[in-house]
């Protein structure tokens, strides 16, 4: 349900101008615009609203992109200055039959169009006229502008059966008109369809001979992931390098952003020797790093850690196996297969809380603990960026009634445990006894003399001095520190048999985030101070229980 | 897949009224649709509508769930074309779970050994959705602990471990949390409480007998003291 307080998005801003649709101001950073997607997917969500919210989502991915390389523009003030298609009756009255121009292209104002016979616009000729001869007449044309390009690749795919041609249409388009930003848009928004593997080499090298800046690399960056998705990653480093060779004039920024990108996917295919020498790369231009990039470039050290330590902790483990599976694959997949994953996958572990709990146990070995730390990082970034994307958000629970639910558990909680017979009389043994001890040794000892004074004088000294030691040394030192490994141990030991259990489900009951759960434990323990014996250790060993974590992350998928 | 001239031409007519500057994506958008080389309800957000018209289907089955055959739901769930919608598909998966182990659940309610109100809130979980379901579920478990029928609860829990161990595995992760609940009443035997005392604030108790074991000793060795000095 969309909520009435927000106001309503102005559609009419779409697509040309997404930086005022989102609200954004200048100068805005990937965060703030992830947020403000966030806002608006969460008033329209996927199920209720699909085609608002593919609007949106295909907004926020342009200007993500567009940020990604740095070349956000103001598209409101270009779609003023930018004439694409002169209309007809202005063609009539000017007498200048130019059937387009565009006031963006590098070599376009020294080049006058060339009158054309009609002024009728090519859309309404079609009407009645044969395709065929609008396309030769356009072609035939010595000074082609932006807008013939324009119709000459469309109107090849009607007449010509080798539907490349409409690539090679715009391409020539832009060979002739550099600048041109309605045939750029057409190229790239080409290449964000899915091409024929077979085709995809040669288009890429095609057009590093004509866009060799660094544009080339914002232009095809998703034919690249294609690329890599589908071929040998011999082929496409071979395509890359043969591409690269003819660019002449790239910004490092515009080839990290693109390499930051591409190593997500090509970690996990790539050859080691290239991974090297690419991460060595990006490592000694890191001081070239945008903001706007950093996180990606975590990311990438992220999937680094989880490669080298995670291996050792998967092992045999069906659970993990499965998780390690599906994070290789969200790498190694196009944006909707890959969220289409995540999301089946959360919602199996959130089915299977035993299965999640064995896999992910609540103390690891230390060997363990590294490749367990390194993959749960990676799971939780996906996890975000999956569900940002989709518009899932954790339940909506007040934070006073969630600590009143997690208070009433603690209390409950505690109400369960009792320390054992054992360790209390361990605890009184350790604690007590050695006081008689103390206080009687030195009597034992000089029994016999004990009728002169001097040696009563002295067991009596000694039995105050031994007192004194053991009450202020060897308790604070000693006893104190073992029997609370004891107690600690007796908690942690209910917490893994019971405790465990009903923070499943705490978490399955109100579908709150990891974060929002530690955050109320350590507001009940250390703001409000509420009296409790044992439950008070949740708030060390919550946090640190990844079988937990990994539970509530899956939890937030459900819906 | 292959477009006809007419629906080609049809795409050249719409997209040369556009402006690739601003309208790019539209441009390729009726390429694909006039080319055939995508149908149109994969892109005009269909697939969503598709979405949420298969939601009120399984919403209407989960509704009709105890009065209809079960044969027949499962036929049912079967046509539902889930495999797109993640989501969707887990919550099918679920729901054929639920209709091999329906017959155990009614098997399981004619017992005569059984605690009636856990019957019918397991029943109510069943096919609630997750979210509802687990509210219901931590509710249950934090009274459970002074509800006077646990013991019944749990030997009822028992009966589904052992009997129906299908049924068990539906939920197997609350049960397992039920038959760890121990009851106050029972938890604090009798002979411990008339012998513990307690020990300041921090909740730990001292045995009585320890007491006077220690007692004990301490007369005697004072007895010994005074004896000697003597």
């Amino acid at each position: 349900m969309s909520d009435t307080n927000v106001p309503k998005p102005q559609w009419k801003l779409l697509p040309h101008d997404p930086v005022t649709f989102f609200g954004l101001k200048s100068g805005f950073d990937r965060k703030t615009l992830k947020r403000a997607y966030g806002k608006l997917i969460r008033q329209f969500k996927p199920e209720k609203f699909p085609e608002e919210f593919q609007k949106i989502r295909a907004a926020f991915e342009t200007l993500d992109g567009q940020l990604r390389y740095g070349q956000v523009q103001s598209t409101a003030e270009d779609s003023q200055t930018y004439q694409w298609q002169v209309s007809p009756s202005m063609q009539r009255t000017e007498g200048k039959s130019s059937s387009g121009k565009s006031s963006s292209g590098k070599g376009d104002a020294s080049k006058k169009s060339q009158p054309r016979e009609s002024s009728v616009a090519f859309h309404d000729r079609l009407k009645k006229e044969k395709p065929s001869v609008l396309f030769s007449e356009i072609s035939r044309s010595k000074e082609k502008t932006p807008y013939d390009y324009f119709a000459l690749a469309i109107l090849s795919d009607v007449v010509q059966p080798d539907q490349k041609m409409f690539f090679q249409w715009l391409l020539t388009g832009l060979k002739e008109h550099p600048g041109d930003k309605g045939l750029f848009n057409l190229l790239y928004e080409y290449f964000q369809t899915e091409l024929p593997l077979e085709v995809i080499p040669t288009l890429l090298l095609t057009t590093s001979k004509v866009i060799r800046e660094d544009r080339f690399y914002y232009l095809t960056e998703s034919v690249w992931q294609q690329l890599l998705r589908s071929t040998k990653f011999a082929v496409f480093q071979e395509t890359l390098a043969r591409c690269e060779a003819n660019l002449k004039d790239f910004r490092i920024n515009a080839r990290i952003a693109f390499y930051i990108q591409i190593l997500q996917q090509a970690m996990w295919r790539a050859n080691p020797q290239w991974l090297r020498k690419t991460m060595g790369w990006l490592e000694i231009n890191s001081g070239h790093l945008p903001p706007q990039l950093e996180m990606d470039f975590h990311v990438l050290e992220l999937i680094r850690d989880y490669q080298k330590t995670a291996p050792q902790f998967v092992g045999d483990d069906p659970t993990r196996r499965q998780v390690a599976a599906t994070i290789k694959r969200y790498f190694c997949s196009d944006t909707a297969t890959a969220d289409a994953l995540v999301i089946e996958h959360q919602l199996t572990l959130a089915d299977d809380a035993e299965s999640l709990m064995r896999a992910f146990p609540a103390s690891l070995e230390e060997s363990e603990s590294d490749g367990a730390s390194a993959m749960w990082l990676l799971w939780k970034w996906i996890g975000q960026e999956v569900a940002d994307r989709n518009g899932i958000e954790p339940a909506r629970v007040t934070p006073e009634k969630f600590l009143k639910r997690v208070f009433a558990l603690m209390v409950d909680l505690d109400e369960t445990w009792t320390i054992s017979r054992k360790h209390i009389t361990m605890y009184c043994m350790l604690n007590y006894l050695p006081y008689f001890l103390f206080a009687a040794v030195p009597f034992v000892a000089l029994l016999p003399w004990l009728g002169q004074p001097v040696f009563l004088a002295v067991a009596i000294f000694v039995a105050i001095v031994s007192l004194l030691i053991y009450h202020f040394v060897l308790i604070p030192q000693t006893i104190d520190p073992i029997f609370e490994k004891m107690v600690h141990r007796s908690i942690e030991k209910n917490y893994l048999v019971l405790w465990r259990g009903r923070f499943v489900q705490l978490i399955d009951a109100n579908h709150v985030t990891m974060r929002d759960l530690i955050a109320t434990l350590h507001e009940i323990v250390f703001e409000r101070k509420h009296r409790l014996r044992a439950a008070v250790h949740l708030v060390n060993y919550v946090p640190q229980d990844i079988g937990i974590a990994f539970y509530a992350e899956a939890a937030r998928f459900r819906v | 897949m292959s477009a006809s001239s007419k629906q080609k031409l049809k795409y050249a007519w719409r997209a040369l009224q556009l402006n690739p500057a601003l309208q790019a994506d539209q441009v390729v958008r009726q390429r694909l649709i006039g080319l055939g080389l995508v149908e149109e309800s994969t892109l005009s957000g269909g697939t969503n509508e598709q979405r949420l018209q298969i939601r009120q289907q399984l919403d209407q089955l989960r509704d009709k769930f105890w009065v209809t055959d079960t044969e027949y739901l499962l036929e049912l769930l079967d046509g539902l074309n889930v495999t797109p919608y993640p989501e969707l598909k887990v919550g099918v998966a679920r729901m054929r779970k639920l209709c091999r182990v329906k017959p155990l659940l009614e098997k399981l309610s004619m017992r005569k050994r059984k605690d009636v109100n856990f019957i019918n809130t397991f029943k109510r979980i069943f096919l609630l959705p997750p979210r509802e379901a687990g509210k219901v579920k931590e509710r249950y478990l934090r009274k459970l602990a002074t509800n006077p029928a646990i013991e019944m609860v749990q030997k009822t829990v028992l009966t589904i471990q052992e009997k129906y161990p299908q049924l068990y595995d539906v939920e197997s992760d609350w049960f397992g949390q039920i038959l760890l609940i121990k009851s106050r009443r029972v938890e604090v035997e009798p002979d411990e409480a008339e012998t513990a005392v307690h020990f300041a604030d921090d909740g730990f108790e001292i045995p009585v007998y320890l007491i006077i074991v220690l007692g004990v000793f301490a007369a005697r060795v004072a007895v010994m003291v005074f004896r000697s000095w003597r």
